[in-house]
């Protein structure tokens, strides 16, 4: 299967960026093709401007080369990997306008004739969110965790009906020890490349 | 806290009706606009409420106000005196699928954003679902439902 990886970290160095190295890796070895794409890295512009979002009514919705792209290896990836820092209890900015721009009418999701929402990422098979937290767990679960809502329900619910949604946190990452974080990392690497659920019947799609 | 590229959107009517209900209610309100570049930095200061009027996407804020929203609280206490946060949204899909979806943006606003407030902040929520579906009587109605809420002395 095709793995695409997206992530989203300010900072050049961090334990995010070992963990989306030690997932891509992971995925290598269980024989998927992976793209691993930066957003930070890329100058991915993260609010959706006034011309897409007048041209998102339209049939082409997408007027940026760079989104084009994302949206094309989009459409071929049956794993989505989201790696980033959970900040406010939601998405990094850029992750969100990642959403916003490149999961556009005709990609994330179609409307049907009666103007309702239908999945539009049928060929993903796995979703997999992998994050850093700075609070502690009981206060991620107050604030309702909302980053990991939007990937787990929110992209999930624009997949097939079998996508499985996984997410791998650390919570209180400022003070993870040495032995925390390092499990964090194997954690991610088998998680991300687990056999279930399996590719669809034939391989590839 | 205004939020939408396109002046001719709902979302930008809404606002106007917003500042109707505040005018009309004794209270003074200052507009910023994110997409104008405004930044907010001195407004947030001299407020003592907060309205953010913004279209819900992927099930929470733009891009754009969640940016604003991350850098501000970075300092924990910008947002200590903040009284009142009332959200004035509107959803493509109806409540249900939303419910399903976990409504991150309401409880960014309500619980994430209310943690770093001022301890006694009271939060109110004014939402249209459904807007994608919806018959323009319903727009109309919410219309007049944000202003008439805005229009309270106590927010």
């Amino acid at each position: 299967m095709r793995a695409l990886i997206i992530l989203a970290d300010p900072e050049p160095a961090s334990i995010r960026r070992d963990a989306a190295a030690r997932a891509a890796e992971a995925l290598v070895d269980a024989g998927h093709q992976v793209t691993v794409r930066d957003l930070h890295a890329e100058g991915f512009r993260a609010a959706m401007n006034a011309v897409e979002r007048e041209a998102y009514e339209t049939d082409q919705p997408i007027r940026d080369p760079l989104v084009e792209e994302h949206a094309v290896l989009l459409g071929e990836a049956n794993i989505l990997v989201f790696v980033y820092p959970t900040l406010l209890s939601t998405l990094p900015a850029v992750m969100k306008g990642w959403l916003e721009r490149v999961l556009v009418p005709g990609v994330g999701f179609v409307f049907d004739h009666r103007q309702k929402v239908r999945p539009g990422l049928n060929q993903v098979r796995r979703i997999v969110g992998i994050s850093t937290y700075s609070e502690r767990r009981v206060d991620v679960k107050v604030t309702h965790d909302n980053g990991r809502r939007t990937i787990t329900r929110a992209v999930r619910m624009s997949a097939g009906l079998w996508t499985s949604a996984t997410w791998v946190p650390l919570y209180s990452a400022d003070e993870a020890t040495a032995a925390q974080r390092s499990e964090f990392i194997d954690r991610c690497a088998r998680r991300v490349a687990r056999r279930w659920p399996p590719p669809f019947p034939g391989g590839g799609r | 806290m205004f939020c939408h590229p396109l002046g001719t959107s709902f979302t930008a009517a809404v606002r106007d009706r917003c500042l109707a209900g505040l005018r009309a209610g004794g209270h003074e309100a200052h507009v910023v606009d994110l997409y104008a570049g405004d930044d907010g930095v001195a407004d947030l200061a001299w407020c003592q409420a907060i309205a953010f009027v913004y279209p819900t996407w992927w099930s929470g804020q733009p891009a754009i106000l969640t940016d604003w929203l991350q850098r501000m609280t970075t300092d924990r206490s910008a947002l200590s005196h903040v009284r009142r946060i009332v959200a004035i949204t509107s959803h493509g899909s109806s409540k249900l699928t939303n419910a399903a979806e976990g409504e991150s943006g309401k409880h960014v606003l309500t619980r994430a954003l209310r943690l770093r407030s001022h301890l006694l902040v009271r939060t109110r929520w004014v939402a249209l679902y459904g807007i994608d579906t919806c018959r323009a009587d319903r727009r109309e109605r919410f219309l007049l439902r944000v202003e008439r809420t805005m229009r309270r002395r106590r927010l």
